[in-house]
């Protein structure tokens, strides 16, 4: 799967037209821009092309190459801006609508018929006022054109995309507890494990589920937190968790409640464990694993099982161990998205986007899709576990830690540096 | 593959200063296909020579897990070398070396040799750290150092392959533990020391860089 693989023997046929005389999307036919698989190759159809000619088979793939378009709808921004290709389908499906021709008026539904997905699938950073402008002016055009289904359906999905992105500028931190709760005395041993561990897991859906895919291939190849929002908010949530958790066990004097708090976070990981939430399980890992904890003494029986503990994230053969729990998981889930993010660098640094001038490498894009395949299928999943807002306001949204600096003070104020560990 | 000692690797850096494309080029330019659906892509490893003694690298790669920094120094341990990476044409990059190293070295063996690399040599008229400064930093901090291309491939070979001379050299001294896995090195399966002759560097394709 994860091959490095165009080559020009890949290339079935040359590309025949030169591209500058003819506008690709003004065709019906655009196999002869398209590169496929040869006949005795495994895999995907589809191995690059024209950029225009991949739009253009994307708004017919429907009928025998359904995976195609979801693979692009998934991944074009990776080539086209989001902006672009709805101007590119507006101008076909104009192009098209009003033609004597049968099959291209076919081709102007099917044009349109993808812009539909291409809307509803609009991300909060890609719904700019640009793209808006357009879209609104294309649905104006279209009731002057008289087409009312297409102008309602197309208000529709824009509509709800535009709420969307209105109600997440608005909205309260649902981190916080709704209402004012006094929870100063509480420390984590006195609420139940179990609860912790769903009000944990509660919290993580929630951002797990606000993560849009197009943010985490632009992640990869910009790291740039404004255009991943909500993963920048996901990934701070899980550091947050962990160094909230370090924090929590070194601020105690005693050695006997540091091992009440270690004890307590590992039952926790196992009830995390049992509801397949993989991201808070691995942060709480972190924390117990990390130097300033892991250097102190601790009794066998917590070391041993602490080892246990880290099979799952053992980093032999690629992660073996946790993929393989990975798949043998169904819904609702919650996976370790630091892992989708290496194999999407690995991916991206090990191909190349272009195969050569204006083609695309699509053979790339397919790995990009297969790799979210795994997070959109655990979107789908959800949990249903009641907010208790006590506990949540004992969270307080994971921000009482202490910096690296204190905690290694502390570490080493509990056992100076440079004395043996007996176990 | 027969070897008679296996030395794992880990890079570390912030992101974007070329740390898999070092890894892409120092191996065989091709993260290795896995097909078993449920494994990923495959670290990167490769059979080198040092005094005729074959040696695997196994090089951990962390690049894409950098934002979730808590949990991507647990992979210091177990590390018997470390190629610190920064980027010539970005200074903060540079700057932040010390934290990287003080990471390091609080959660590594404290035998674990380290190298330090400044990268993408080839882009000159960018440059916003002088070679002397990385020598100076190098000199401070007990580190070797080397500045490299990922995309030209200078000097690729030889931070992979200094580093290994080193650990060899600290096990030769008896400093390494070679009996204890945590610290990075194992001994080849059935090792015979006659089967020596490795080359350094015969499968290098031509594929063009990646960045």
């Amino acid at each position: 799967m994860f091959y490095r693989d165009i080559t020009p023997s890949t290339i079935e046929q040359p590309l025949q037209t030169d591209i500058s005389e003819v506008n690709i999307m003004e065709e019906l036919n655009v196999s002869q821009w398209l590169l496929f698989k040869k006949p005795e190759e495994d895999g995907p159809l589809v191995r690059g092309g024209h950029a225009d000619a991949l739009v253009v088979h994307a708004t017919n793939a429907v009928k025998n190459d359904f995976m195609y378009q979801e693979a692009f709808l998934t991944t074009y921004r990776t080539f086209i801006s989001p902006l672009e290709l709805i101007q590119k389908l507006c101008m076909r499906h104009q192009r098209f609508q009003n033609s004597g021709d049968l099959n291209r008026q076919r081709a102007g539904r099917e044009s349109f018929s993808l812009l539909v997905r291409v809307v509803s699938d609009l991300t909060l950073t890609d719904l700019d006022n640009e793209v808006l402008q357009i879209l609104m002016e294309f649905v104006y055009q279209l009731l002057c054109a008289g087409d009312l289904t297409m102008a309602k359906a197309l208000r529709v999905k824009l509509l709800e995309r535009y709420q969307a992105k209105m109600v997440h500028n608005t909205s309260i931190n649902a981190l916080l507890p709704s209402q004012n709760i006094y929870t100063r005395q509480a420390t984590l041993l006195d609420y139940k494990t179990e609860l912790i561990a769903e009000q944990m897991t509660m919290l993580d859906s929630e951002l797990f589920m606000k993560i849009e895919i197009p943010e985490v291939l632009i992640w990869v190849k910009e790291q740039n937190e404004e255009r991943s929002p909500n993963l920048t908010e996901f990934t701070e949530h899980f550091n947050k968790m962990s160094y909230w958790a370090r924090s929590r066990i070194l601020e105690q004097n005693e050695a006997k409640e540091r091992e009440r708090y270690v004890l307590k976070f590992i039952k926790i990981m196992k009830s995390l464990r049992k509801m397949n939430n993989f991201n808070s399980y691995l942060a709480l890992l972190s924390a117990l694993d990390s130097a300033p904890i892991r250097r102190l003494e601790w009794q066998k029986y917590i070391t041993e099982g602490l080892k246990e503990y880290c099979a799952l994230i053992d980093s032999s053969s690629s992660f073996r161990a946790y993929r393989q729990a990975l798949a043998d998981t169904n819904p609702p889930c919650i996976p370790y998205i630091g892992l989708v993010l290496q194999d999407l660098t690995f991916v991206h640094i090990g191909n190349n986007d272009y195969i050569s001038d204006n083609i695309i490498n699509f053979s790339k894009r397919w790995q990009q899709f297969n790799i979210v395949e795994n997070m959109k299928r655990f979107k789908k999943g959800c949990y249903n576990f009641k907010k208790h807002d006590h506990i949540i306001a004992f969270f307080n949204n994971f921000d009482e830690f202490l910096c690296e600096e204190a905690m290694w003070q502390i570490s080493e104020s509990i056992k100076p540096r440079g004395s043996k560990k007996t176990t | 593959m027969s070897y008679a000692y296996l030395f794992k690797y880990i890079i570390i850096g912030d992101t974007g200063v070329g740390k898999s494309c070092l890894l892409l080029q120092f191996t065989d330019k091709r993260f290795q296909p896995v097909h078993d659906l449920t494994i990923g892509v495959e670290f990167g490893a490769r059979l080198v020579s040092i005094e005729t003694k074959p040696i695997k690298l196994q090089i951990w790669d962390t690049a894409g897990q950098e934002a979730f920094r808590s949990i991507t120094r647990s992979y210091y341990r177990g590390a018997a070398g470390a190629l610190l990476v920064y980027d010539i044409t970005r200074r903060d990059t540079f700057n932040h070396l010390t934290t990287w190293l003080e990471d390091a070295r609080q959660h590594s063996n404290s035998n674990m040799v380290i190298m330090l690399i400044g990268n993408k040599s080839d882009l000159e008229a960018k440059r916003e750290v002088k070679k002397e400064e990385g020598e100076a930093f190098a000199r401070e901090h007990g580190l070797v150092f080397m500045e490299t291309s990922a995309k030209t491939s200078d000097n690729v070979e030889e931070a992979f392959i200094n580093t290994a001379k080193e650990i060899y050299e600290k096990i030769q001294e008896g400093v390494f533990d070679i009996n204890n896995e945590a610290n990075g090195i194992k001994i080849g399966p059935q090792h015979s020391t006659g089967n020596s002759s490795i080359p350094g560097g015969n499968n290098r394709s031509n594929g063009n860089g990646c960045c």
